[in-house]
């Protein structure tokens, strides 16, 4: 080869790493933000929505234990996917934090918080049980239980302050 | 229990202290929220949890029995001036950070049931670590100006004119819940505004928003029944089916989840009596907010 075509591949291998380097780092860096909505409208058109459901047959006495116990399955369904819509990258302090309550904690303590997730579809799934029986006193206990072991667990430890 | 006590007039620490009372007032009153580290793991009541405010981060204090580096050799007395007055044993004046102008409506026959209470736990070993503030807020001796601009010490005095109920709710909410220390407006300095009684504000510890609890229907809880707000302090359950996070959490698992149901409800009487304050604090699409 001749000193120009060696110059011209040489140059040609350096713009072929320089932009796979780009590249590479690009996608890495940009975490995939549409999990943000996503677990938004899980949370609450799902989730919320179904907790309502049997939040409603215990306060003003509507709907049936059959349709808490379809509120319950749904939420069962629901609970395993929580934890795949939180990748990292999408919480607290990497995002704007008017735009996610997720904190950090969440991926410090991966653990505790599909922990946490599981908890809600661990309970749900009590909840059904129990509204298979119609019972209705039962099923108020395990709202309340669901709400504090299914919900609680992991809002209080791993949802931050909303802020202006 | 209480309202009887509430009612009699302040004592002169004649009643023997009773360390069980005591246990019920240290849930309402939420000391262990403060005085803990929770985030390093720290030992309950040992002190070192960070505060972050406008004016810098204050660190609690040690409060438990030990003779060196908590409140172990403090006398009764100590400990009414320091909750009533804001003053440490030398003299020298609490950073109102420490919510004394709250807890100064305290009886004194709950403050000393507290104390009892106290000094039955663990002691722990553990110095008190320097608040890290912006100059002058730093400055401890300027907290007797503030003092003198926004403190007045006393005992709860029931008002004769509202049930017992009524008064019940006023103490817990004034006196021992504390809550306008976090959800009471401020000024510049750090002062509650005295017309903005549980309105919320945008700057609330740790930067957040916090909500107002005033009856307005639009931008407080006048539209809330007492059911929601049970459902709130019992368990964190909002009334949209989400459930409160983060500080509010802790309280309500803290102080108002221990609370017994006739308290709670004293508590919905006070907050619905309260006069409606059009604050908006919230986005407005703020029910619907998450992620």
């Amino acid at each position: 080869m001749n000193t120009t075509s060696k110059l011209l591949a040489a140059g040609l291998a350096a713009g072929f790493l320089a932009v796979g380097f780009v590249a590479a780092n690009g996608a890495a860096a940009v975490a995939d933000m549409s999990v943000v909505d996503k677990r938004k409208d899980l949370m609450k058109n799902v989730v919320g929505k179904n907790f309502g459901v049997v939040k409603d047959f215990i306060e003003k006495d509507k709907g049936s234990a059959a349709d808490v116990k379809k509120a319950a399955d749904a939420l069962v369904a629901a609970a395993p996917k929580i934890a795949p819509l939180f990748t990292k990258g999408t919480g607290r302090p990497d995002v704007d934090p008017k735009k996610t309550r997720a904190e950090a904690k969440i991926w410090q303590d991966w653990a505790g918080f599909e922990k946490a997730a599981k908890a809600l579809g661990d309970e749900s799934a009590k909840l059904s049980k129990i509204a298979a029986g119609g019972d209705k006193d039962a099923i108020k206990k395990q709202f309340a239980e669901t709400g504090k072991n299914g919900c609680g667990a992991c809002h209080k430890p791993f949802r931050g302050e909303e802020v202006k | 229990m209480a309202t009887a006590a509430l009612m009699a007039p302040p004592s002169a620490f004649a009643a023997t202290p009773d360390p069980a009372r005591g246990a019920y007032l240290f849930a309402a009153g939420g000391c262990v929220a403060c005085h803990t580290d929770k985030k390093n793991k720290g030992q309950p009541l040992a002190g070192g949890r960070a505060l972050k405010t406008p004016f810098g981060v204050f660190f609690s204090p040690n409060i438990t029995a030990d003779k060196a580096t908590g409140i172990g050799n403090w006398s009764d007395a100590d400990f009414v001036r320091a909750l009533r007055e804001g003053v440490r044993p030398d003299g020298s004046h609490y950073f109102p950070s420490f919510p004394y102008p709250s807890y100064s409506a305290m009886t004194d026959d709950d403050m000393l049931n507290l104390k009892a209470y106290l000094f039955t736990l663990p002691a722990v070993a553990q110095p008190n670590k320097p608040h890290d503030l912006s100059p002058p807020f730093g400055w401890r001796a300027l907290v007797s100006v503030w003092k003198a601009l926004y403190f007045t010490p006393g005992a709860y005095r029931p008002d004769a004119a509202k049930g017992d109920e009524w008064n019940r709710g006023a103490y817990l909410v004034r006196a021992l819940g504390h809550c306008g220390e976090c959800h009471t407006p401020r000024d510049a300095l750090g002062g509650r505004k005295r017309d903005m009684e549980l309105a919320g504000t945008d700057s609330g510890p740790e930067g957040g928003i916090i909500p107002n609890i005033t009856p307005d229907g639009e931008t407080g809880i006048g539209r809330w029944s007492d059911t929601d707000i049970l459902n709130v302090l019992e368990s964190g359950l909002l009334p949209n089916v989400d459930y409160v996070g983060g500080q509010m959490g802790e309280v309500v698992d803290e102080a108002t989840g221990k609370l017994t149901d006739a308290d709670r409800r004293a508590i919905i009487v006070y907050l619905k009596s309260l006069k409606p304050i059009r604050h908006q604090v919230r986005r407005k699409k703020a029910a619907a907010s998450g992620g």
